[in-house]
């Protein structure tokens, strides 16, 4: 048990922080990184539009919906590459599953948990739009706990940083070793909520 | 419901670090003299200022967003279904939470797509007086700097934290200080008005016919 990796995607998909968390975790490369975090934010666009379902809490819900004067899109994506990647989803990744009974924070549309032989994935979807994901080997513990302080982190170090700017890669110092301080403290006796 | 988000705000604020009020009015104080000065037009001031506001909002947002959620707040504070939600998390979480004030929303439009938020106090004017019209015809500025000060919107900065603050969380809307103590009336309005609800996710271009 132990966490892997955490990678932070913006709200147009671009990687703005890749992190290994344990000694266990695979050695994955930068270009491979940006990669995965464009992927996952793709995939995690196309769950939220192939749901069937609409909750309150999804991103473009409640009456919201019925006081749209104008659609505006800030994620847009090919339909062909919707089409591919969704027959990837479903015929690669059985174990899936949309969190319909949500206990994460944020907006719960989306991919919420991605379990697989090896690796649980569990993605925190803020309201603004960034995605913090971590990954983990299986039966890791306090998963949510963990990204939603790793939220609070990311606002009290990197957001008021007058140097950081939003949307790009974090390089602040500040932040990442409080990731590491907060990873160190839920693997020796859990997080607490403050 | 509204008098959980108070009790949300006033969670959050006793969590905050704080500063000293006089620091900050101060601070505030010279930041908008310093723009006076650099701008002369009052105008252009006011829209200095809301810049700055905006810059504040766009990051703050994440913070209530994030304590909100760390502290077990959840639901109420951050899932907001229609405008009314949102007025009373802009007012009685935000405003509670990073200044320490009561503020009250209220008049909203018949079509819910504009409100008011209250400000008894301000603590970004707490030792501001507004040059007075007598003043003006009195002095012999050359400068110019200081003779219409009237169009000065003091704490237009409120204005772009919740203009960049609403921005990041889909709602475009538009502020203005309507009343203000500095130039005699008896409290702060600053008037919200909801112009779009933008959407997230694959625009209709890429949807199934």
């Amino acid at each position: 048990m132990g966490f892997l990796h955490l990678f932070i995607v913006n709200k147009s998909g671009g990687l703005i922080l890749h992190r290994s968390l344990g000694p266990t975790a695979p050695k994955i490369g930068t270009n491979e990184w940006l990669r995965i975090g464009s992927t996952f934010h793709s995939l995690h666009a196309i769950a939220a539009e192939a749901s069937p379902v609409k909750l309150p809490g999804n991103k473009n819900s409640g009456e919201w919906a019925h006081t749209n004067i104008a659609r505006v899109t800030s994620t847009t994506f090919v339909r062909t590459c919707v089409l591919s990647f969704l027959s990837t989803i479903l015929f690669l990744l059985p174990p899936w599953h949309f969190g319909f009974v949500s206990t994460i924070a944020g907006a719960d549309d989306g991919i919420e948990q991605i379990e697989g032989g090896g690796v649980i994935l569990r993605c925190l979807q803020t309201r603004t739009g960034i995605k913090f994901v971590l990954t983990a080997e299986p039966g890791t513990s306090g998963l949510d706990a963990v990204l939603r302080e790793i939220y609070v982190l990311y606002s009290d170090c990197a957001l008021k940083d007058p140097f950081y700017e939003l949307e790009m890669p974090i390089r602040c110092e500040l932040f990442t070793n409080a990731v590491d301080n907060l990873i160190d403290q839920a693997m020796s006796g859990g997080v607490m909520p403050r | 419901m509204a008098s959980s988000k108070a009790q949300a705000g006033q969670t959050l604020w006793a969590k905050m670090p704080k500063a000293n009020a006089e620091l900050f009015a101060l601070t505030y104080g010279s930041l908008v003299t310093e723009l006076v000065r650099d701008y002369e037009d009052p105008i252009e001031v006011n829209a200095q200022l809301e810049r700055i506001g905006h810059s504040i909002g766009v990051r703050c947002v994440d913070e209530l967003l994030s304590k909100a959620d760390s502290s077990n707040l959840g639901s109420a504070v951050t899932q907001c279904g229609n405008l009314r939600d949102t007025a009373e998390v802009v007012s009685k979480v935000g405003f509670r939470m990073f200044l320490g004030i009561q503020a009250e929303v209220g008049g909203y439009s018949q079509d819910q797509r504009s409100f008011s938020i209250y400000l008894q106090e301000n603590p970004l004017s707490t030792f501001v007086e507004l040059p007075t019209i007598g003043d003006e015809q009195s002095s012999s500025s050359p400068s110019g700097g200081l003779d219409d000060l009237r169009k000065l919107k003091y704490s237009n900065l409120y204005c772009g934290v919740i203009r960049g603050a609403l921005e990041m969380v889909n709602l475009k809307v538009e502020c203005t200080i309507v009343r203000d103590t500095l130039k005699g009336d008896e409290l702060n309005e600053i008037r919200v008005e909801l112009k779009e609800v933008l959407s997230d996710g694959a625009g209709d271009d890429y949807k199934e016919e």
